[in-house]
């Protein structure tokens, strides 16, 4: 049996591991460790002495007490050099960004939304159907490219978020357990967060579904979708989710985020392997400029190297660039993707039923289009 | 005209349970930019404190950062701001220029002097400060920012992506810097009641 480290020892202290650092098992193996070694019990005194003195002596260094102005005043200084930038800047296209990388952790997986996309172009469809979007979401978009230019990024928000929502219930079932674990907290009245609470069967932490406050109600039309949404298709997002450690509850304390309009939970066996033998690192959506949005799948090449799988859907590029044709699409895509192709990488862009699919990594060209073939035809 | 909420739209969380995945994905988050000023910049000041040592100063990075992210809206604030933060302290140290009033950042005209009246007092502070002082500096770079982040607030997971440590590595590396940190302090003191 081995014992624990110094630094699990901390984690512990820092209470990590229950803030789900560390990913279940482990955090219970160290605290069942703790309970039945009574010398790292010792040990775990004697680091609890050192915390508490280290944080003392940073104790010795507050600033006290530092008058700060009102946030009216820093938001009229904000005010006088220019407002935020432009909208797409927070979706800016970084292939090493921090951004990209915060989002990466814990298996920041990827939305449903793109759950949705992504099962549909990297997963065989068992059942050969188009993937179906409904007509509330439909009148939806339209109503939001119908709007004033100034409300557009708002709108367009608003409908991707909608349209998460959509994507999971009708692109993405694999993604639905057969226990049918899918909630829809954006959809639950906000006097009965309870309900909301007891029905579902997914371990988010209870914290969690404390700071989930509805502000804006979706349409109705998206619960009566969740709610009709299949439970018994294949599919869904493959491969192991590599440091899938984080809560939900981390990630909204890290940004700041005061209210939360809607929460789906979905829960789902793992499917077939989008690209078979490579794990995850992770899933993220990305607003390229110019081109529209696009799902992400990090892979984990064998030597630990990403291979990066774009997927890109028709309808989503024709509503982001309305003027480029569709034999267009192919040449724009390899134009933009190469761009910022990193060094010794190459780069496989292929049309398929739905969309477009572009595979960049550190591998020689005829791997990665062997790769690419594989996806292609599903394993 | 700024606006004090802003919404993103997007995210996702997910966890692992044995061959199970599980998956929240928010749809539309509003961030109140005045609550996270709120909640955020007294551990910002306090972060910064110990890169500058000097609170007015730490106080006019913070607040600089936050002008910045009201200009900016970035998707994950907390982070940007520290990051952002962090980068106007060592920037500032890097030109030396430590003159106070004289750069255009933010200062509060309604915000008065911190400093303590008593000299006794502000003498007293300032050594405390500068043992402090020393101790980190005794610490590697990476160790040293693992603790000051995590004496600002930070979580593991945060820290890990902030540094590119594994979230396994953190602990052991708040470990190793507190039991640094510790030593070197306790050395400071001993060397002063030494020279004392």
């Amino acid at each position: 049996m081995s014992h624990i480290t110094d630094g699990d020892l901390h984690a512990y202290l820092d209470k990590a591991l229950d803030a789900g650092a560390y990913g279940p098992a482990e955090a219970e193996r160290i605290r069942a460790h703790l309970e039945g070694c009574a010398a790292c019990a010792q040990r775990l005194d004697a680091e609890r002495a050192l915390r508490e003195r280290a944080t003392g002596i940073l104790e010795n260094a507050d600033p006290g007490a530092v008058p700060l102005a009102s946030f009216e005043e820093l938001k009229a200084r904000a005010a006088v050099t220019g407002g935020p930038s432009d909208r797409t800047s927070k979706f800016r296209l970084s292939w090493r960004s921090p951004y990209a990388i915060g989002l990466g952790w814990a298996a920041t997986i990827a939305l449903a939304l793109w759950a949705g996309y992504s099962v549909k172009d990297f997963a065989p469809n068992p059942s050969g159907r188009s993937p179906v979007v409904s007509e509330p979401m439909r009148a939806r978009e339209a109503a939001a490219a119908d709007d004033q230019p100034g409300e557009l990024d708002r709108k367009n928000d608003q409908a991707q978020a909608s349209e998460v929502e959509a994507a999971a219930v009708t692109e993405a079932p694999g993604l639905v357990s057969s226990e049918r674990a899918v909630r829809s907290r954006a959809g639950a009245p906000a006097a009965v967060p309870a309900e909301v609470v007891e029905d579902q069967d997914v371990a988010i932490d209870p914290a969690v579904r404390k700071e989930v406050a509805p502000a804006d109600q979706p349409p109705a039309s998206s619960r009566e979708d969740f709610a009709a949404a299949p439970s018994n298709e294949t599919g869904g997002v493959a491969g192991r989710v590599l440091d899938a450690r984080k809560t939900l509850e981390q990630e909204l304390s890290r940004e700041g985020a005061t209210a939360v309009d809607g929460l789906l939970l979905l829960s789902g066996e793992r499917g077939s392997a989008d690209v078979p033998g490579l794990d995850i690192r992770r899933i993220e959506t990305v607003e390229l400029p110019g081109i529209g949005p696009a799902t992400l799948i990090v892979h984990v090449l064998p030597d630990g190297g990403d291979l990066e799988l774009w997927s890109l859907s028709n309808s989503e590029l024709a509503a982001a660039s309305p003027r480029t044709a569709p034999e267009q699409r192919v040449a724009e895509l390899a134009a933009y993707f190469r761009n910022s192709l990193p060094l010794r990488w190459s780069m496989s862009v292929q049309e398929r039923s739905g969309g477009y699919l572009v595979a960049r990594g550190p591998l020689p060209q005829d791997e990665l289009d062997a790769l690419m073939e594989r996806v292609l035809d599903g394993g | 005209m700024q606006e004090d909420r802003t919404r993103t739209s997007l995210w996702v969380g997910a966890q692992e349970e044995g061959s199970r995945l599980e998956f929240g994905v928010r749809l539309s988050v509003t961030i109140d930019w005045a609550e996270l000023y709120r909640e955020t910049l007294p551990d910002l000041v306090r972060f910064l404190h110990r890169k500058v040592w000097d609170p007015e100063r730490a106080r006019d990075l913070a607040q600089e950062a936050f002008v910045r992210a009201l200009r900016e809206r970035p998707d994950k604030p907390r982070a940007w701001l520290f990051t952002v933060a962090a980068n106007l302290a060592r920037d500032e140290a890097r030109t030396a220029i430590r003159r106070k009033r004289h750069l255009t950042l933010l200062h509060s005209e309604s915000a008065g002097r911190v400093s303590p009246d008593d000299p006794a007092d502000d003498l007293e502070r300032e050594e405390r400060w500068e043992a402090v002082r020393r101790a980190l500096r005794e610490l590697g770079e990476r160790d040293r920012e693992v603790l000051l982040l995590w004496d600002a607030g930070w979580d593991y997971g945060e820290i890990a992506e902030e540094t590119g440590l594994a979230v396994g590595a953190v602990g052991t590396t708040l470990a190793r810097a507190r039991r640094r940190l510790v030593e070197a302090h306790e050395q400071e003191e001993g060397s002063n009641v030494a020279h004392h």
